[in-house]
This record gives C-alpha cells, sequence and structure tokens, in this order.
C-alpha cells in the first residue's frame, strides 16, 4: 500500500515579502528552500515562488546571478535554472490570497496558479518582517494571521489541499498560524511570540546578512535529505534548537492527524512516487475502454509510463 | 461727488494690475496651485486651445476642462488680443468691479426699501442700528476698493485664472436679481452654473427674490408661479447652452472633462480645499461613498438655509456662494475672493461678528505658509504632503469661522431690530442671547 | 574523384531537400566584435524557421524544431509578429556602434495581430499575461496604462497581409516596462524555448554567472511571418531568439586579449546535432586599429558589404570542431597589450534628458545627432509618456543647430515636425502617445523638448518603493539610413531603429502613515461647517440670563 499519505501530488508556495537590498537574507532563505524542493523532485511547474525582490542581479550583487546561502559561497541557492513567478510589484497581500485561494482573473497563466487539489500536499513557506498577528509585505501592506487562517479554511473548503506544511520565518512567526482553524495543517515557526527571529551571518563582500538562522540550518537538514530517504518529518521539527537559532521554534501540530514521526519529510518536500513493480498480469478487464480509468490503473502499475 | 474717489480707485486698481503684469510675479502666479486650479490654470487653456486649433478635440485628453463656449470664446479672444491678453484680464476685473458698485447701489436701496417696509415692527430701542442713506452711500467705494485692492482678486487677474468668468458670471447674476430682472438674471446663473457647475444653486435665492417682488407671501399663486418660471428659465437656458456645446463639439464627450471632472473629483492637484488629500489617503473601496458624502455636504446648506433667510434672499445667495467657494472639489483664491468683496455689502452686522480677529491672523498665516510649505514640500523636500494639507485645513476653518459668524451676527441683528439693541435687565442681571 | 563526392553531395542535398521542404529548420550564430574601446560584444542568434502559415491555424498542430509551448500561444492569441525583448544595461550608440537587435533597458514588446482578429486590446491582455508566465517577467504591468498604438515608428517586418491592409494598420500595440529586472529566471524559459536547449551548441556557452556579469546584455524573441520561397509564393514563419552581452575583458585583467573561455568561462565541444547551420563569426573591422590573431584559424573569411563599406568576418564552422571531437574556444591575442582608439559616432544617434526641478513640473529633452555630412535624414521620433506626467503639447519646440555649437541652450533654427501623431493621455487610462517625422539637416544637433506637470497619486497608486521615482520608457527613433556602418546589411539603405535613455521622475508623495488622521481632520472641518448651520437655521436666537450652567429663558 503504497498510497499511506494519502496525497497524490505535491506543490510548494514559497514567498519572499521583503524587498529592498538590506533584506538580501529573506531571498536567501526563500531559495534555499527552493533549492531544496526542486532537488528533491517538485518540478517548477508545482512551485509558486514570490520574491519581492531581484537580488541575484542587484546592481549591489557583487556576484551576479547568484545567491549564497554562506559567506564561504558554499550554496548558491539561486541556482542556474531558476523560475520565479511572482516577482517586484506582484508580490501583494492580494495576489497571495489569490493564489492560494484560486481566485485567478482568467487570463493567468499556469504557471502563476496553484493547481492543486484534495490529493495535494502543499508545502507553505513564508519570509519577511512580521510581528504579533500580522507579515509584512513589501513595506508598504501586511496580511494578518486571521486572513491567513481564512484563506486556509477556503482552501480546505474547495478541497484544494489534502495536507500543509506551513513554515513562517520571521518575528513573532508563531502569531501566524496560532488563528488556524482548517484540518490537516501542521506549523513551523521560527520563534515564538515575543520573540525575534535573528539572522544568521554577514557576508562582508555582499555588506548584509545574508539568511536567517532558522532557514539556515533548516537548509543544513534538507541537504542531507534524499528524494528516498526515510528521514521524518518529527525530525525536522526538531532542527534549529534554541542554542542555534537563539530564539525557540515554535510547532503546531493539533490540526495535523498523523503522527509527525512518522510521516516522511519527502511527503512535503519531495515529490516521491513509489513504484512497485509486479509479476503478475493485472487483468484490467473491460474497464480499459474507459481512458480515464485505463489512466488510473496504469497509474498505480507503473508510474513511470504516465510520467 | 462720489465720482472722482471712485475713479481714482479704479485707476490705481489698474495701475497696479499693470505693473504686476509686468514683474516676474505674473509667472509665479499663474503655477500656484492655490490661485489656479486644474480647472482654471491658463497653461491648460494654452494646452487646450493649442490641441483645439490643431483640429483635435481637447476633451479627448484629461488637461483640459473648460466647456466648449468658453473654450471657442477664449480662442477668439487669444486670437484677436495676442500677447496683450493680459489688458482682457484687467478689463474683466474692472467690469467686475464696476457691477459690485451697481449691486452695493442696488441692495442698498433694497435694504431701505426693506427697513422702511418693517420699521413698524422694529423695536424702539433698535434706533441706532438702522441703516442710514450715507452710510450706504460709502458702502459703494468701499466695495470697488475692497475688490480692486483684495490681494486674493490681484492674484487671481495676474494668474490669468479663468475663474473670473464664472465670478462675473455670478456678480451679473445677482445684480440682475437685485434689479429683478426674471429672465436675464435666470440666464446669468444659467451661465455661471454652464461654467462651473455649483452654482446651479443660486437659482434658489433668485427665484425667492424675484417672487418676494410679486407679494410677501411666498405660498401666494402668483409666487409661486414666479419661482416655477425662474427655475424654469434657468434650466432651459442651461439646457440650451449645453446643447448648443453639444452641437458645436459633435459629442456629449466634454460633460465628462467638464461636470466628470468637478463631480468625480480625479486630480488630485493640491488646493486649499479638503478634497485632494482626502481622496488621496481614502481607502479604495470607500471612496466613491465619500464622493457622494463630500459632494451633497456642498449642496445641502441650500435646504436649511433657503427655509431660515427665505426672507432675506440676498443674503442666502451671498452665504450659498461662500460656502460653494470652501466646499467645491477644486477651491481657489479667486472663489475666497468673491465672498470676501460682497461682505461690505453687510457691512451694518459687522459689529455683531465675534470671530473678526481670529479669522483674519487665521488668513493671513495661512496665505503666507501655503506657498513656503509647498515649496518645503516640492523642492526642498523637508516637509510633506501633510504641513501643506494642514495649512489647507486651516484657511477652510478660517473660511467657515468667517461665513458662520456672518450668519450668527446677521441673525443677531434681526433679532436686535426686533427686540433693541440693549440688552434687558431682568432682576439686576443683564440678559444674554442664546440660541434655543 | 573529388568531382564526384561533389556531385554526390550535392545529389543529397537537392534529395534532403525535397524530403523535407515542409520540415522546420534551426540555425545557430554567434557574432563576436570586438570593439576599439577593448569591450566585447557578443550576440547569439538563434533562428528557427517552419514553413507553415501564420493565417492557418490548422498548421501548428504539429511541431519539431519550433517550440511548443510558444506556437501555441502565438496562434491562439493571433498574433501576425512578435518582438519581445529584456534588457539591462544601456547600448552606447557612440562608443560602440548599432546592435544587431535594438532594444531599450527592462522590458518592450509589440506585437502585431492577425487581420481580423476581434477585440484586440482583450487579447493583449490575456498575451501579456501568458508571456508573463512564460518568460518569468512583470509583463502583465503592460496593460491600457502603458500600451500604445504606434503610427509609424513599428511597421511589420516579415510578410504582411496583402488584403485587409487599412484595417491591419491599427493591428499593433507597443509597450515598455523600463523598470524590469532580467536575471537567470528570464533566461532559464528563454533557453527551454530552444531545441537544444542548454545542453549542446551555443547555448553551452551561455552562463548566467558571466552573461550578468557584463554592463549590458539583452534577451531577445522575435517572432514573424517570412516568404519561404523566393516568388514569397508559400509563406513561413521564423523564430530568432538572440541573446546579447557586452563583455569588458580589460576589467579581470590587464590585457585586451579574450577567449569564449574568458569571457563565458566555458568553451564548447559539441554543436547541436538539430542544427542545420551553427556558425561562429569574428568581425574584424577593429583588426586594423588594434591588431589581434585569432585561435583556431577561421573556417573561412568573408566579406560583407554594409551599406557601401566592407566589413571582413571570420567564419567558424563549428561542427567542423565537434566532429573532430575538438573543443572549440576561440579566442584572440592581441599584438600590443592595451590599444584603444575612439570610436567614430554612428550616423544618427540620440540623448535624452529629464529637465527642470521639483516635484511639480519637468520637462523632457532630447538631443538627436545627424552625422552624415552632406545628408538630411528623416527621422520617426516616439515618445511614449506615462499618464502621471501630464504633458503639454503646447511647450514641444523643436531646434536644430550647427554641430559645433556646444552650447546647447541657445536658441536654434525652430523647425516644424513633417508629420505629427498626437494622443493625449487620459487619468489612470493610457498614456500620452506623441509621434514626430522629423527632417535632420546635415551634420546637425537638434534639440526637442516638452514640459509636464507630475501628478499626486492616490496611496494606493504608489509602489512599495514609491520615492525611487517611476520610469519614462525609451523614445524610439526610426529611420532609413543610406550610410552606416556597423550593420550587417547588404543593401544600399537600410532600417534603424534606436532608444532612447530611460527617465527616472520623482512624484509628490503623500504620507503613506496617515490615511486614518487625515480622514478625521478632513471630517471634522467639514463638521464644524455642518454643525455651526445646522445650529444657526434649526435654533432661535432667544433673551435669557445666563446662570452658570442653566439659563433661564425669559
Amino acid at each position: 500500500d503504497f498510497f499511506d499519505s494519502g496525497h497524490t501530488n505535491n506543490w510548494a508556495v514559497l514567498v519572499d515579502t521583503s524587498r529592498f537590498w538590506f533584506n538580501y537574507r529573506h531571498v536567501a532563505n526563500v531559495l534555499s528552500m527552493y533549492r531544496s524542493v526542486k532537488r528533491l523532485g517538485i518540478p517548477d511547474s508545482h512551485i509558486i515562488m514570490m520574491l519581492a525582490d531581484d537580488m541575484a542581479c542587484n546592481p549591489r550583487n557583487p556576484r551576479p546571478a547568484s545567491v549564497y546561502n554562506n559567506a564561504n559561497q558554499q550554496i548558491n541557492v539561486y541556482g542556474d535554472d531558476v523560475e520565479v513567478d511572482y516577482r517586484g510589484y506582484e508580490v501583494t497581500v492580494e495576489n497571495f490570497i489569490r493564489v492560494m485561494t484560486g481566485r485567478l482573473p482568467e487570463s493567468t497563466p499556469r504557471s502563476k496558479r496553484l493547481l492543486s487539489d484534495d490529493r495535494s500536499n502543499i508545502l507553505v513557506y513564508m519570509t519577511g518582517h512580521g510581528g504579533d498577528g500580522f507579515l509584512k509585505f513589501q513595506d508598504a501592506e501586511e496580511i494578518s494571521n486571521v486572513e491567513m487562517g481564512d484563506a486556509f479554511e477556503q482552501m480546505w473548503q474547495k478541497r484544494r489541499y489534502h495536507e500543509v506544511l506551513y513554515i513562517i520565518d520571521t518575528c513573532q512567526a508563531e502569531s501566524m498560524f496560532q488563528t488556524f482553524y482548517s484540518p490537516n495543517i501542521i506549523g513551523i515557526a521560527s520563534s515564538k511570540v515575543g520573540e525575534d527571529s535573528l539572522s544568521h551571518h554577514v557576508d562582508p563582500a555582499i555588506g548584509v546578512y545574508i539568511i536567517d538562522r532558522y532557514t539556515y540550518f533548516a537548509l543544513e537538514f534538507l541537504e542531507s535529505v534524499t528524494p528516498d530517504s526515510k528521514k521524518t518529518l518529527g525530525q525536522f521539527l526538531r532542527v534549529c534548537p534554541k542554542y542555534q537559532c537563539r530564539s525557540t521554534v515554535a510547532v503546531r501540530t493539533d490540526l495535523f492527524q498523523r503522527d509527525p514521526e512518522k510521516v516522511l519529510l519527502t511527503d512535503f518536500f519531495g515529490s516521491v512516487r513509489n513504484v512497485e513493480i509486479t509479476m503478475e498480469t493485472l487483468s484490467l478487464g473491460n474497464e480499459t475502454t474507459n481512458p480515464q480509468m485505463s489512466n488510473q490503473v496504469c497509474r498505480s502499475v507503473n508510474m513511470s509510463d504516465c510520467f | 461727488m462720489m465720482a472722482f474717489p471712485f475713479l481714482l480707485t479704479c485707476f490705481v486698481g489698474m495701475g497696479l494690475r499693470y505693473w504686476l503684469f509686468g514683474t516676474s510675479l505674473a509667472g509665479w502666479f499663474a503655477e500656484q496651485n492655490e490661485i489656479v486650479t486644474p480647472l482654471t490654470s491658463w497653461k491648460r487653456v494654452t494646452e487646450g486651445l493649442s490641441l483645439f486649433n490643431l483640429d483635435r478635440s481637447p476633451y479627448e485628453g484629461d488637461i483640459f476642462h473648460e466647456t466648449p463656449l468658453v473654450l471657442r470664446l477664449l480662442n477668439q479672444l487669444n486670437n484677436s488680443f495676442g500677447s496683450s491678453l493680459y489688458i482682457l484680464f484687467m478689463l474683466l476685473d474692472l467690469l467686475i468691479a464696476v457691477l459690485l458698485e451697481r449691486i452695493a447701489k442696488h441692495h442698498g436701496r433694497y435694504l431701505l426699501q426693506e427697513q422702511a417696509r418693517k420699521i413698524s415692527e422694529y423695536s424702539t430701542e433698535a434706533q441706532d442700528i438702522l441703516l442710514k442713506t450715507n452710510a450706504l452711500q460709502i458702502t459703494r467705494l468701499i466695495i470697488v476698493a475692497g475688490y480692486l485692492f483684495n490681494p486674493y482678486v490681484v492674484m487671481t487677474c495676474i494668474a490669468k485664472s479663468t475663474a473670473i468668468f464664472n465670478n462675473l458670471a455670478i456678480v451679473s447674476a445677482m445684480l440682475l436679481t437685485l434689479k429683478g430682472n426674471q429672465t436675464w438674471a435666470c440666464l446669468w446663473i444659467a451661465v455661471a452654473a454652464y461654467l462651473s457647475f455649483y452654482p446651479i444653486m443660486l437659482v434658489v435665492p433668485a427665484a425667492i427674490f424675484i417672487a418676494q417682488r410679486q407679494g410677501t407671501d411666498l405660498s401666494s399663486p402668483q409666487c409661486i408661479s414666479s419661482v416655477m418660471k425662474t427655475v424654469l428659465c434657468t434650466l432651459t437656458s442651461l439646457t440650451a447652452l449645453l446643447y448648443i456645446s453639444f452641437t458645436l463639439e459633435g459629442s456629449w464627450q466634454f460633460l465628462n472633462s467638464t461636470y466628470g471632472f468637478i463631480l468625480s473629483v480625479p486630480d488630485l492637484t493640491p488646493n486649499m480645499g479638503v478634497f485632494w488629500y482626502f481622496f488621496t489617503e481614502m481607502f479604495e473601496h470607500f471612496c466613491l461613498f465619500f464622493l457622494w458624502v463630500f459632494q451633497i455636504n456642498a449642496f445641502i446648506y441650500t435646504v436649511p438655509l433657503s427655509i431660515k433667510l427665505r426672507d432675506q434672499p440676498i443674503f442666502l445667495m451671498f452665504m450659498l456662494i461662500a460656502l460653494m467657494a470652501i466646499f467645491k472639489s477644486y477651491p481657489s483664491y479667486a472663489d475666497c475672493a468673491l465672498y470676501l468683496s460682497l461682505i461690505p455689502l453687510w457691512r451694518h452686522v459687522l459689529p455683531q461678528t465675534r470671530n473678526n480677529f481670529i479669522v483674519v491672523c487665521m488668513l493671513m498665516v495661512c496665505s503666507v505658509l501655503a506657498p513656503v510649505l509647498w515649496h518645503l514640500w516640492i523642492y526642498s523636500g523637508s516637509a510633506n504632503a501633510n504641513f501643506y494639507f494642514a495649512i489647507a485645513l486651516v484657511f477652510s476653518t478660517a473660511q467657515i469661522f468667517l461665513v458662520t459668524d456672518l450668519l450668527f451676527a446677521f441673525l443677531r441683528r434681526e433679532y436686535d431690530l426686533l427686540h433693541g439693541s440693549k440688552p434687558l435687565i431682568i432682576n439686576g442681571k443683564p440678559t444674554e442671547v442664546i440660541l434655543e | 574523384m573529388a568531382a564526384s563526392i561533389a556531385i554526390r553531395l550535392i545529389f543529397f542535398i537537392l534529395l534532403f531537400g525535397c524530403v523535407f521542404a515542409f520540415e522546420d529548420d534551426f540555425h545557430e550564430e554567434l557574432l563576436v566584435k570586438p570593439m576599439k574601446n577593448g569591450q566585447v560584444y557578443t550576440s547569439f542568434q538563434f533562428t528557427t524557421t517552419w514553413n507553415v502559415s501564420v493565417e492557418d491555424e490548422k498548421s501548428f498542430e504539429h511541431y519539431h524544431l519550433f517550440s511548443k509551448s510558444l506556437g501555441e500561444v502565438l496562434s491562439h492569441y493571433s498574433v501576425q509578429e512578435l518582438h519581445l525583448s529584456l534588457t539591462q544595461g544601456l547600448w552606447h550608440y557612440e562608443k560602440w556602434g548599432y546592435p544587431v537587435h535594438d532594444a531599450p533597458p527592462g522590458a518592450e514588446l509589440w506585437v502585431w495581430f492577425r487581420p481580423g482578429t476581434e477585440n484586440i486590446d482583450q487579447t493583449w491582455t490575456d498575451l501579456i499575461n501568458v508571456l508573463s508566465g512564460m518568460f518569468c517577467a512583470s509583463l502583465n504591468f503592460l496593460d491600457h496604462r502603458s500600451v500604445v498604438t504606434p503610427h509609424l515608428a513599428f511597421r511589420p517586418t516579415g510578410v504582411t497581409p496583402s488584403h485587409h491592409q487599412r484595417l491591419f494598420a491599427k493591428n499593433i500595440r507597443y509597450a515598455t516596462l523600463p523598470n524590469e529586472n532580467v536575471c537567470t529566471e528570464n533566461m532559464t524559459p528563454w533557453k527551454k524555448l530552444l531545441p537544444c536547449g542548454a545542453r549542446a551548441g551555443l547555448t553551452s556557452l551561455l552562463n548566467a554567472y558571466k552573461v550578468y556579469d557584463t554592463s549590458y546584455h539583452s534577451l531577445g524573441v522575435h517572432f514573424r511571418p517570412i516568404c519561404m520561397s523566393d516568388d514569397c509564393s508559400v509563406h513561413g514563419v521564423e523564430l530568432v531568439q538572440s541573446l546579447a552581452a557586452v563583455f569588458d575583458p580589460t576589467l579581470t585583467s590587464r590585457s585586451q586579449d579574450w577567449s569564449l573561455k574568458k569571457l563565458f568561462a566555458r568553451t564548447m565541444s559539441s554543436s547541436c546535432p538539430v542544427a542545420s547551420s551553427s556558425i561562429a563569426m569574428v568581425d574584424l573591422s577593429s583588426n586594423f586599429s588594434s591588431p589581434f590573431t585569432l585561435d583556431p584559424l577561421p573556417s573561412r573569411e568573408e566579406i560583407a558589404l554594409r551599406g557601401r563599406i566592407k566589413v571582413r568576418y571570420a567564419v567558424y564552422e563549428i561542427r567542423d570542431f565537434a566532429r573532430n571531437q575538438r573543443v572549440f574556444n576561440l579566442a584572440a591575442k592581441y599584438k600590443s597589450e592595451m590599444s584603444f582608439s575612439a570610436n567614430e559616432p554612428p550616423v544618427v544617434h540620440a540623448q535624452r534628458f529629464q529637465t527642470g526641478y521639483g516635484q511639480a513640473k519637468g520637462g523632457v529633452m532630447s538631443l538627436l545627432y545627424n552625422h552624415h555630412p552632406k545628408e538630411n535624414i528623416i527621422v520617426n521620433y516616439l515618445e511614449v509618456i506615462p499618464w502621471f506626467c501630464r504633458v503639454y503639447l503646447h511647450t514641444l519646440k523643436i531646434e536644430s543647430f550647427d554641430k559645433t555649437v556646444h552650447d546647447i541652450s541657445a536658441n536654434g533654427t525652430i523647425r516644424k515636425p513633417m508629420h505629427f501623431h498626437y494622443v493625449p493621455g487620459k487619468d489612470r487610462q493610457r498614456p500620452y502617445h506623441l509621434e514626430l517625422l522629423l527632417d535632420l539637416p546635415p551634420n546637425s544637433v537638434t534639440r526637442l523638448s516638452f514640459e509636464f506637470d507630475r501628478a499626486l497619486l492616490k496611496w494606493t497608486e504608489y509602489p512599495p518603493d514609491a520615492n525611487h521615482g517611476f520610469y519614462i520608457g525609451s523614445a524610439v527613433i526610426s529611420t532609413v539610413v543610406r550610410t552606416a556602418k556597423h550593420i550587417n546589411d547588404t543593401s544600399e539603405s537600410f532600417f534603424l531603429r534606436l532608444h532612447t535613455e530611460t527617465l527616472l521622475i520623482t512624484l509628490p508623495t503623500p504620507d503613506f502613515s496617515m490615511p486614518y488622521n487625515v480622514i478625521c481632520l478632513a471630517c471634522t472641518v467639514v463638521a464644524i461647517a455642518f454643525g455651526s448651520i445646522h445650529n444657526l437655521t434649526t435654533r432661535q436666537l432667544i433673551g435669557g440670563i445666563s446662570c452658570g450652567e442653566n439659563a433661564v429663558l425669559v
């Protein structure tokens, strides 16, 4: 039984809400997550990435077309085949809510839509400047935790997700998922209410902080994950203990119905399809006359043929 | 007897304008937002005329907002006057001054008639506040001097603001109303409304005044028919003007560029009113609601004032002109200047006003600070929009104080005429007049 | 023997030509042009031709080399011709001459729609949304507030439909996004349109870290219908994908030498197998002033006539190198370490400035240069100004000066435009669109200037970085010149399009933190008036005695 996790497809919504060069680290945060999910198998077509500013080709970047997670330039999280779906002025609260709830104008292209269904596991990662109960978008507007919770409820009612892993790296991040009330959401926040989230270190060549603590250690952990690894969500929840983060990573699991210790991390970060090769011939019977059904059968027999 | 000071005033007034036109102030005034608005700026007129001369409709764009008849009139004038166009503006100012003098004359006569008619009802103790003929004589000179030397009027004239046409229409309408010339009064009200929309409310005082000449009781059939006639006549004239514009222009496009522009306030260029910053900062989904509130606010005062001042229609007209100047969507000094110039007509109520000093100080401070703060905001970048808006708010507040104070003083004088100007003494204590 | 092989080859070519007459073709080309100031201009061009007619929708169903994702979009939105460029940096005409594909800073898109397209404005809106998703660019901001229908500046570059000529003339839309950033995220989808992707052939040179470390780089996609036969009886379509970058090898080392490895940090070891031709060319025109030697030696040298001037090219057939399993690393070695010389300015170029100060008014001034010693040049000048700069047409002044006059504030000869097209802007609806046909006298500078007022916008209309300012897109100058250098064209006269600088203007801003205060204060002022008048009109004056708080009425 290889559908025990209950999902058939994976999506990722990665949002950086800050603009301006001194917020380099928020872009690096998002790109770290992007790198991980892409490496673990979620294709660009299933990743909605929102970047409020262009750091890679920013004139102030001494290393054009790259964003590093580390002053030693270990990992270029920007990569060389990145695709950004919403950028610059397009990153607004309205667009974010519209993407999540699927209420986009008709002419919006597929690459800018979250075309998830009730079998989709969605990873939502947000970073930016926030406070108790809100997250700022580009220093011009903000999304409140109530709006955020309502957006997820709407998604649930419209059967737009199966399970959601919500990660937020901002100050007082925990406040953002305290108001969630829809099922099957697991939340991870870089800090508790009343705490600040801190950045990791400065790159003297770039001149600004280049990544936040929580995401830095999360990326470090994710780098050790491979598409077939058995690392669980439970292990991921313990990433960045207080002595590393200097803030308390907050977790909310009461809405989530499974035991995080038994959930594979790749259920959210990867797009892993289990393939079971059978030696027996399966009788497909009359079902083959129905193309829809034959497709279904094909899926369970040998996924690689369908993709 | 009056001729010499009168001529001297006119001459000096014109000389002042002629001199100022020659200085660099003319160009500066023409760009000051307190003096010209998008509706009245001569620069925008020039743009409209140049488009018109290129056989393009100036209403295609969003720069020109004058009505089609004014467009053609200005084109004609611009072609015939050429570079000496400023003379036209000087002459128009002189014409308004002369009309104001006629208004003062007719108004004085009207006041004396009214006084004579009602003298039997007045208290015997009100002798000293009754009007005297020679005091009214001097008003005629004061009003002309007050107009020609009013700095707001001078600035408006030097800036070549097209608001002068609007003021001319309103003053003419007032004079013709005072003369009791129903048809012409209606026509001029229609012209004023055609030019800037808001003066349509002047039809109410005009109708009341003309009806009262038929008979004192407003509910009598002659009066009602007279009121109907005035209203109909105005509306017909206005429709005719609009229809002529339509035939000249060939489309109704101009309506959107003129009245649409006045009513929906799309241009948020700063001025001395309350609209611009309010709608700059307004939340998107409340814009329409507040637009309605603010525009209705500009008109709503017609109702209570018409009821309260039904026996004093000329003062009612003055009140409406003043409130229009405060609450119209693109107010400027030109509108303010008009009603300030009319105040000498009610010189006799001024002793009852209470806030003169405050109001004068506020107006003066605003007039000085407005260009200073504008410069700090726009050119030196050391202030922001809030500073300029604060001044605009104070200016509006000062005008509101002035207008409400005049209304109070007027009502108080009416009260005093009936009850005597000396306070009653009851139980050894003087009584106070209060509102109940 | 050799002759018989040649005959057989020709036979094979003919045979293949017949068999694949209805197929598509892919060519890749790299032009390297060392410039006299030490910089190196590289221009990649990938051309896919396909002999289907744009007018026949059914033909866009089976794809071979032509990009399917783009083909579907083009046929669905009835595109006749499409030109998109994403550029960063400004092309310096005086120093660099003319580029192969001219592009303004930021994004530029112009599209001709097929005749008979219904509701072009809606089609445009849908198309920009799709393209924004396809190229990861904010092209969806090219909405009705920035789009115009150019009158003369943009003509179709390909075959035009023979009928409906007059209707067709209005089927163009043009818009620019001057503040658009360009980075790897735009190059990734661009590469995906190529039949070989990023894996083989010239594309394998395209290293984002190097391409985006240049003073000018530009991505382009150009689609147009073309003639496939000499008599133009067979129509086809052509997709040109271009990438240009201007490198400065002298920045990293103290020598003018350059090589593909130095420029791109990569070499090429394979050619794209589906490409019909794979060529690299080096422009040798600067070889006279600063001599260099090329390694390896070119396959052949070609001479092209560019408007009466001969230009030599060294041509490399990359497949020859790939076939011999050789790594292709084109390198130039200069005789002297550094020898720069000034470039002769091109025949026509322009500069544009912003004039005035403060945040209330402003102006735009353009200087158009005609360096031709004898001939007048007729240029079309297109200016698109966003609605929040309210342009006063009556302030438009065109004056020309002798080129030797340096004081540009002096009065020159007033010139009248030969033709004039103006569409005034409308607030929040459409931009100001000005097109002028000007006759530039020989050896002259023509100054064109006009003024505008800056609008105060609603606070929600400002972008998050309101104080950064707002961009005015480049002006476009189109002309036909007889003699010009730096262009690969053999005809006597040819078409040129230039773009000027973009302008960054600041608008007055409200205080973004004050909405509640402003609303409260303004309403208070209105309430003062309403309250006082309400009081005075609904109550009566009555005499009474004031005894503290309670008044005794009489």
